[in-house]
Parts: C-alpha cells; structure tokens; sequence
C-alpha cells in the first residue's frame, strides 16, 4: 500500500495586466495548508500573501501564519530567492508554507506561458505550440521554467 | 475568475517486499506532463534506480531526461541532498523540472519516516505531550530553530538549554 | 591544544549566522586554543586570516567543506577555489596532488525527527559507504548530531581503522566549540596542522559549553 502521499495543486489566475494572483494547496498524510499570494510580474515581488493551516503537527505551528508577512517584498526572481524564503518563511515560520511558496514560484512563468499560449491560439488555432514556447523564451531572457 | 494555469503534482511512497522503498512523482499542467520514479534501499536511503519521462511541451533546451535522470543514481537520500541534485541536474545545462522532483521525492520519503514517528504522539494531551515534544528535541537536535514551534522563545523551548 | 575544527561563519557560509567578533569572544571565552574556518564551497583568503587571527589574538586555521556525490567532506591543506559539485573521487584526486587533508564530515546526519536508529542501520552497513574509501579520518564529534549518530561514525572509525576527528559544525555563537580536536602538540601554521593531522596526533573531546 501507499505509506505517504502528497499532493500540490497551484493555480494562477491574473486580477489585472501587473499582477499574477497563486492559490497554492499542499496536503499530505501529515500536512494540510494554503497559500494566496499576488506577485508583481515584472519583478517578481511579493505584494500580498495570507495563508491557513489546516493540518499540523503541534499547538505552535500555527504561529506560523503572522511570520508569512515577512514575505512580502521578496522577489520570486532575484538570485537565491529559494534560499531567503526557505530561511525567512522555512525556519521562523513553517517549511510547508516555505515549500508552498516557492511552487507557486516555479509557476510564475509556466503561468505567463500559458496565457499566452491560449490568447495566441484564440486567433490562431494552428499554432504551432512546440515553436510558440520556444520563440516565447527566447523573447523573455529572464524566465525560469521549472 | 477562470485560472489561466493549474498545475497538479502527486508524489507517492510506496514499500516494497524487497525491502526497498519507490517513490512515484507525478506533474501535470496546462504544459508539462512529466514523471519520475525511484527505487531507493533502506537502510543508507540510497537511489538505486531513477527512471523519468517528460512529455506534452518541453522545452528544446531541456536535456533527455530518460538518461539525465540516471546522473542521480547512487546518490543517497540525507545530509546536503539539495546542494547534490542541484549540483548535478540543475544549473542552466540542467533541468530545474527533475531537480524539484528528485528533491520532492527525497523529501517523501523522509515524511514517510516522519508519519509514524508524528502518529506516535497524537493521542498525548496537555503535559504529556508537552514532555512528549520536548524529548522530541533533545534526541532530534536538528529540530531546534527548525520553525516556529522550535525556536527560542517556543513554549515546547521553555525549560531547555538552548544548545545541547 | 584544543581546536575546533568545524565552523561556518557569515557572511562567507550563506546558512551561517555567526559573526567574527562574536565568535573570537565566544573563542576566548570558552577557553579554545585554535578554530579552523570550514566553509561551505569557499576558502579563506590567507591575509583575511592572518588579520582576523591577530585581531582577535586566537589561532585562526583554514579548512573548506565541499559537498560531493557522497556527502560533505571538511578538506585541509586544499586552497584551489571549486564552486561546483565534485564527485568524491574527483576531489580526492584534487586533494592528493595537494597532499592535503580529507575528513568525512557528519556522515551519519540524519533527519529532523529520525535518524539512522530508526533506519536499523548496522555498523557493518554503515561501513560499506563510498565515501569511507576516499577520506583519511571521519569527524566522530559533531555538534549538529545526537549521540546515537556520532557513535555510530565512532564505530565505523573503529572498524575501518581511520582517525576520528571532532568539529562543532557551529553555525551560531552557542554552538561553537562543543566538539573539538584535542592535538598533543601545539600548532603554529597550517603546515604544522596538517602534520599533525596526518600523524594521528590527536583524539576529540565533548564539551560543555552551556556554562
């Protein structure tokens, strides 16, 4: 049988043409929590985040929660981002919500990829999408897909 | 308001009778569609087998993974485990995509150590389970300062020396 | 003469959070005779050493730990500047035209809630790691371990016939010096560290370092 399972679901929505808005749900045999967060496109900042736990391990781990306002203002691409969110959010607060974080930033430009694959194909159902990707990373040098 | 992407992941441990442990990961979005699996042998924790498939859009950049995962064959699921894989699968000739998963995966069979040792104590209230996750710390010492219900001023800290 | 051979420092150790002054007072307090500068993938710079050392009047020792495909390894006598990932046969290549010095480093770590004891690791297992045949000791005292670990790395040292080192692996103030190498002679230099080292001139000790 299956021991240990976990799961992470993250959508991104786009509240308006600056910001890119996450839900970002991870839940496990131990683990149930959630994340919103807005972040500026263009820089990758943090403007907003509230996040809930659901499942946790001990009384405390809900202190946690408040300790998720110290991401505001981080930038999801400036270098060692993974690293100031394991150590700011992960270490004073709860990795689980860190872990969270950081998946909704490795969608951050799969998400922008996306929108724009299906405005493109909304007037161009034949799109060759292989060569869409493609030329779309080469016109933005600052993505990481992942 | 409709998302413009979802992105659903799913990693799995599963024993097997051989006394080894394989770990399935699963990804699927709007783009990407892509698995690995491990097979990693208790008790050193060590990747026996890596297999991976990636499909749907993949970047052209993006290395084989079939034969880049087996890079992390060999390699043993503990201490310095993400500078090792981000050593060897990430980097910009790397896939960021099989790092994550490796170290997902890695970080699942830790918490399938981790359930038994949680469940253990969930029926202890009050006091009991305060002494409970005390003890928890003076044999676990990475715990401490690990998150908030470790650090200094934690009420499960009260009562112990801040270095053991 | 008792040295802490293990220790991160910031800004130099990303994860560190251990100041130099702070740490040459916690030195002086507790009464060490020497440290050595371990960081993560980065070497002291010679002169930076040397003005810390004599700033701080303590005996201030360069060492470096690379992370390898087997695990992390605290290298002496090793001064070229690698920032990626080496495979543990390559560094021992790098290390041996040197003719320096290699130490397992904390190699039966665990996790946060188990370690090897729930694994039912034995020590004829434990002995069978790769990395054992490419090191010259293994740190057998090491703060960041529960006694359990660092008796099985002191089993395994045993076994294998190598020399057991000790290092508090500090990161922050209250954890420096609560392992260290206790050398027979005293050490001047990096060149009479490494003599020592490979003489088996030594043995670890635990200390307290709460009071």
């Amino acid at each position: 049988m299956i021991t240990l399972s976990r799961s992470h679901v993250i959508s991104a929505e786009f509240p308006d043409e600056q910001t890119i808005r996450f839900n970002g749900i991870q839940d496990d045999h131990i683990y149930s929590m959630e994340i919103t967060m807005d972040v500026r496109i263009a820089d990758g900042e943090i403007l907003a985040i509230e996040g809930i736990m659901k499942r946790y391990t001990n009384f405390v781990c809900p202190q946690a929660e408040p300790v998720l306002q110290a991401a505001v203002g981080m930038s999801l691409r400036e270098e060692g981002w993974e690293r100031r969110v394991m150590k700011e959010i992960g270490r004073k607060g709860c990795e689980h919500f860190a872990e969270i974080i950081m998946e909704c930033g490795h969608c951050l430009d799969q998400a922008r990829l996306s929108r724009a694959m299906w405005e493109s194909l909304q007037n161009d159902p034949g799109l060759d999408q292989e060569q869409f990707i493609q030329t779309w990373i080469d016109g933005h040098p600052e993505i990481q897909l992942s | 308001m409709t998302v413009r992407f979802l992105r659903n992941k799913v990693v799995e441990v599963e024993p097997q009778p051989d006394g080894s442990l394989v770990v399935s990961w699963r990804l699927t979005d709007d783009l990407l569609k892509a698995e690995v699996n491990l097979k990693v042998q208790p008790p050193d924790l060590e990747i026996v087998e890596a297999e991976a498939k990636l499909a749907r859009l993949v970047p052209h950049a993006w290395p084989s993974a079939s034969e880049f995962i087996k890079k992390v064959e060999g390699v043993r699921i503990g201490s310095g485990l993400r500078k090792i894989v981000q050593g060897m699968l990430g980097g910009p000739k790397g896939c960021a995509l099989l790092a994550h998963a490796v170290l997902e995966s890695g970080n699942a069979i830790i918490l399938n150590f981790t359930r038994p040792v949680v469940q253990s104590g969930e029926k202890l209230e009050g006091d009991e389970m305060l002494e409970n996750l005390k003890e928890m710390v003076k044999t676990n010492p990475r715990l401490l300062r690990s998150c908030v219900a470790f650090q200094d001023d934690s009420p499960i800290m009260q009562g112990l020396d801040s270095c053991f | 003469m008792r040295i802490d051979l293990h220790i991160h420092t910031a800004p130099r150790s990303a994860c560190s959070h251990l100041g130099l002054s702070e740490l040459i007072q916690r030195v002086k307090q507790i009464k060490l005779d020497g440290i050595c500068l371990t960081e993560h993938h980065v070497v002291w710079d010679r002169g930076d050493a040397a003005k810390l050392a004599e700033e701080g009047e303590i005996k201030v020792f360069r060492g470096n730990e690379f992370t390898t495909n087997q695990g992390d390894v605290l290298v002496f006598g090793f001064d070229k500047d690698i920032k990626e990932l080496l495979t543990i046969q390559e560094l021992r290549e790098e290390v041996k035209k040197a003719d320096g010095f290699m130490i397992a480093a904390h190699p039966f770590r665990g996790f946060k809630t188990f370690g090897i004891n729930q694994l039912q690791m034995t020590v004829e297992q434990a002995c069978r790691r790769k990395v054992f045949d490419f090191v010259d000791a293994i740190e057998i005292g090491n703060g960041k371990l529960s006694d359990d670990e660092n008796d099985m790395a002191r089993k395994v040292a045993e076994t294998l016939g190598l020399p057991g080192t000790g290092g508090s692996d500090a990161h922050r103030i209250d954890e420096v010096g609560k392992w260290v190498t206790v050398f027979e002679n005293d050490i001047h230099n990096e060149q009479e560290l490494l003599e020592e080292l490979k003489a088996v001139r030594f043995s670890v000790s635990k200390t307290d370092t709460n009071g």
